[in-house]
């Protein structure tokens, strides 16, 4: 069984590279002045972020995923709720494999 | 609620946040299993499997070390690899910045410890919709580690039987989450050339085989066809 002996330089290395990604970002723009034209390329960057992890999400799922995206998204033009939203994907995709195997 | 543009950090907005996460957290219980079990399966011992978790707190970048475990383990490939599955963080950081710049230093810097992409995406709606708290990001984030973490010990304890996800479709809860944040948040056209280009992008790395990287890279290109569309209008 491998041992905190041998792996602690593995979880240390992997824990300051980690928390170097997330502490990062914002020691960046830290760096440089907050103009109107950045904020603006930042709310891009989050519209970036979020249409990549759907996108990579649902390139990486099968159909019942893909369903699952799509409920997410009515149900939140709809209603709004963001608890509705992510239930609905989770039912869509459920009902998705039991009709098809 | 604080008076509007001035960022805080409270216990309050800890609480919030821990609160809203909670329906994500039974698919992070449910991946923090498997990863545990995954673990014991790669020769970690339970107590090695669990600190893992607590101290690394990134699901792709754990599942992805076991395999290069060795033994010896391959150090450098293992650091490269967690850079690449999480660099994306850099990007969620920056968006971050211009909320948390705002906090006292020591609390900026804990408060991006437990930074993960549904507790950012849950503070990125949040603050559009006028929150100030940061404790929002933090009181999701230590919930989402908490759970992670007991997730992690429960599967490599017990090597237990994690129950099928798929059937129960509680893994499109995250992707679930980030399309209804998306759409939540969508302001019609002004978005619409970052999804696009952000989406393309995405998709082209995916194909290029460069999987580690697409999130990275797909947002960073949704970024250049927003600016590229705001200085090519009106």
């Amino acid at each position: 069984m491998r041992t905190l002996v041998e792996l602690w330089p593995v979880l240390a290395g992997m824990s300051i590279v980690t928390y170097l990604t997330r502490v990062g970002g914002m020691g960046i723009i830290g760096l440089v002045q907050t103009t109107p034209r950045l904020a603006r390329n930042l709310q891009h960057l989050a519209t970036g972020v979020l249409t990549a992890l759907v996108m990579a999400g649902v390139r990486d799922g099968d159909a019942a995923i893909g369903a699952a995206a799509i409920a997410a998204i009515v149900v939140t033009r709809i209603s709004g709720q963001l608890l509705a939203a992510i239930s609905a994907a989770a039912i869509t995709a459920a009902i998705v494999r039991a009709l098809v195997p | 609620m604080t008076e509007l543009g001035k960022a805080v950090l409270t216990r309050r907005g800890c609480i919030r946040g821990a609160r809203e996460i909670l329906p994500l957290c039974t698919f992070v219980f449910v991946l923090a299993a498997t990863f545990g079990v995954a673990a014991r399966q790669a020769g970690l011992n339970v107590s090695v499997a669990t600190l893992m978790s607590a101290a690394v707190f990134a699901g792709g970048a754990q599942f992805a070390a076991l395999a290069l475990l060795g033994p010896p383990p391959s150090m450098l490939p293992i650091l490269l690899g967690t850079l690449a599955i999480n660099a994306r963080h850099l990007l969620l950081g920056a968006a971050l910045a211009p909320w948390l710049l705002q906090l006292p230093r020591w609390q900026r810097l804990f408060a991006v410890t437990v930074l993960s992409d549904a507790n950012w995406a849950q503070a990125m709606r949040a603050h559009a919709a006028g929150e100030r708290d940061a404790g929002v990001l933090v009181g999701a984030g230590f919930t989402m580690w908490i759970t992670w973490v007991i997730g992690t010990a429960a599967g490599a304890q017990a090597s237990m039987a994690v129950p099928d996800v798929a059937r129960f479709g509680l893994d499109a809860l995250m992707i679930g989450f980030f399309a209804a944040t998306l759409t939540g948040g969508w302001r019609g056209g002004a978005d619409l050339p970052a999804a696009i280009g952000a989406a393309l992008v995405t998709l082209a790395m995916m194909a290029l085989g460069a999987h580690d990287w697409s999130i990275l890279i797909g947002a960073m290109g949704g970024a250049a066809s927003g600016a590229w569309s705001d200085a090519h209008t009106r």
